[in-house]
């Protein structure tokens, strides 16, 4: 899914984000609150194998990431992207529950930049983004 | 400093105008009598000179005076005009912030109600998401995976239990578990008792307004239905530790929920017993009558 991006001279910068989650809701509920994020382009991943296709072609400015996916979770996910030159400074935000303390740890040990918590309430999701892309508030 | 004026010249002027202007002289020199009408003459002179001094510092000192009067009286005005403007200034002060805070008021109403506006954006759009989902579940898995995600994600529920009507044996049974054992539930006998029969005979979809059916270690009991026909149950037993309570748009969802959960498995029951049939426009148009 690919939002409009109406950014004019002086607007505010192109960038695009990758939200990967197997579930479906999670994941339309998420996009659906990146796309009230102006200059913000969205583009949804499945799993990791899914999000590894979309990283080979586009050069994405944020990834958003579940943890646990089928074939390859977010854990590798974010280790595979750290690995990565172009992926070593891009950040990566994931999406865990309160009792996943465990894995929330592990994944900030691999890399990942911050995280948000289940169930995801759409305005912490968008001033999440927004204060690790450096955006300002701009409301569609 | 009145006392001296120009009648005290004219008395000093007098004084020399009446002495002798030349003096006598005799063998041993000026006489006394010339010496002491000399004296005179310098003394009054002196005088006189001493007279216009006094009159002329006189006069400065009176200019002065006048002047310093003059001074003070438009210090005294101006430091009235400038009361004056602080005054106005003062009042105008008071006016802006008056004006600034009616602004500040009326901004901080401009953006709460763009937040409650954002707040039901995002409610309506999660409803939207949830209905979506379960009308393009096609199995019953489907459904309730579907059902799972909207309770935990996006209700926030931590523990709850989804039971299916039996409805030879007129009994609801456990069917999925989440954030405990499900081998822990029993089946429940309908209608049942207490909060169980109120929400299993209302005959309709739970609403917020509506009993919640709530029973010891039971936070609220959500009947599914397909129409008015009795599906299953869903019963939520906590809610995630984050989660404070539930809201209005919670209840939205919950109502969701208890008719779209109720009429996905519906349709995934008859869809996994229906026989496979092609679409043909022979067979459509018979069912819409055309």
């Amino acid at each position: 899914m690919t939002q409009a991006n109406d950014n004019g001279p002086g607007g505010p910068p192109k960038l695009t984000a990758l939200v990967v989650e197997d579930s479906p809701p999670m994941r339309k509920m998420i996009v659906f609150a990146l796309s009230r994020v102006r200059g913000l382009t969205v583009v949804e991943a499945d799993d990791g194998v899914d999000a590894l296709r979309r990283i080979a072609s586009t050069k994405f400015d944020i990834i958003i990431t579940d943890i646990n996916m089928p074939i390859l979770d977010g854990l590798k996910l974010i280790k595979r992207l750290r690995a990565d030159e172009a992926y070593r400074d891009v950040p990566i935000i994931i999406i865990t529950t309160e009792g996943a303390e465990e894995d929330r740890q592990r994944a900030l040990a691999l890399g990942a930049t911050s995280y948000i918590t289940k169930p995801i309430q759409a305005p912490q999701v968008i001033e999440l983004v927004r204060e690790v892309l450096g955006l300002a508030e701009d409301r569609r | 400093m009145g006392s001296f004026g120009p009648s005290s010249i004219s008395w000093f002027e007098r004084q020399c105008d009446t002495l002798p202007t030349s003096m006598s002289h005799d063998a041993a020199g000026p006489s006394l009598q010339a010496r002491t009408q000399a004296f005179l003459r310098e003394f009054f002179a002196k005088g006189e000179q001493l007279v216009r001094e006094l009159i002329a510092e006189n006069d400065r000192l009176r200019h002065a005076v006048s002047a310093g009067e003059g001074e003070a009286g438009a210090t005294a005005r101006t430091i009235e005009r400038l009361y004056r403007q602080v005054a106005e200034l003062e009042a105008e002060c008071a006016e802006l912030r008056r004006t600034a805070v009616g602004g500040r008021d009326s901004g901080t109403g401009f953006r709460n109600r763009l937040d409650d506006l954002e707040r039901e954006h995002y409610r309506l759009a999660a409803m939207y998401v949830a209905g979506s989902q379960f009308h393009i579940a096609t199995t019953v898995e489907d459904v309730l995976r579907t059902l799972t995600e909207i309770l935990l994600n996006f209700v926030g529920a931590g523990r709850f239990s989804v039971y299916v009507v039996d409805e030879e044996r007129q009994t609801l049974f456990p069917l999925l578990r989440e954030g405990a054992e499900l081998a822990e539930l029993d089946e429940l006998a309908l209608p049942g008792e207490g909060g169980l029969a109120e929400v299993t005979s209302r005959g309709g979809r739970w609403t917020a307004d509506a009993p919640s059916g709530a029973e010891p270690g039971v936070l609220l009991q959500l009947p599914l239905y397909a129409g008015t026909r009795l599906v299953g149950l869903v019963r939520v037993e906590r809610l995630l530790p984050q989660k404070a309570g539930l809201d209005d748009g919670d209840s939205g969802l919950l109502e969701l929920v208890s008719e779209h959960a109720g009429v996905g498995i519906e349709t995934a029951w008859i869809r996994a017993h229906a026989q496979d049939v092609p679409l043909s426009r022979g067979a459509l148009e018979r069912l819409v009558g055309t």
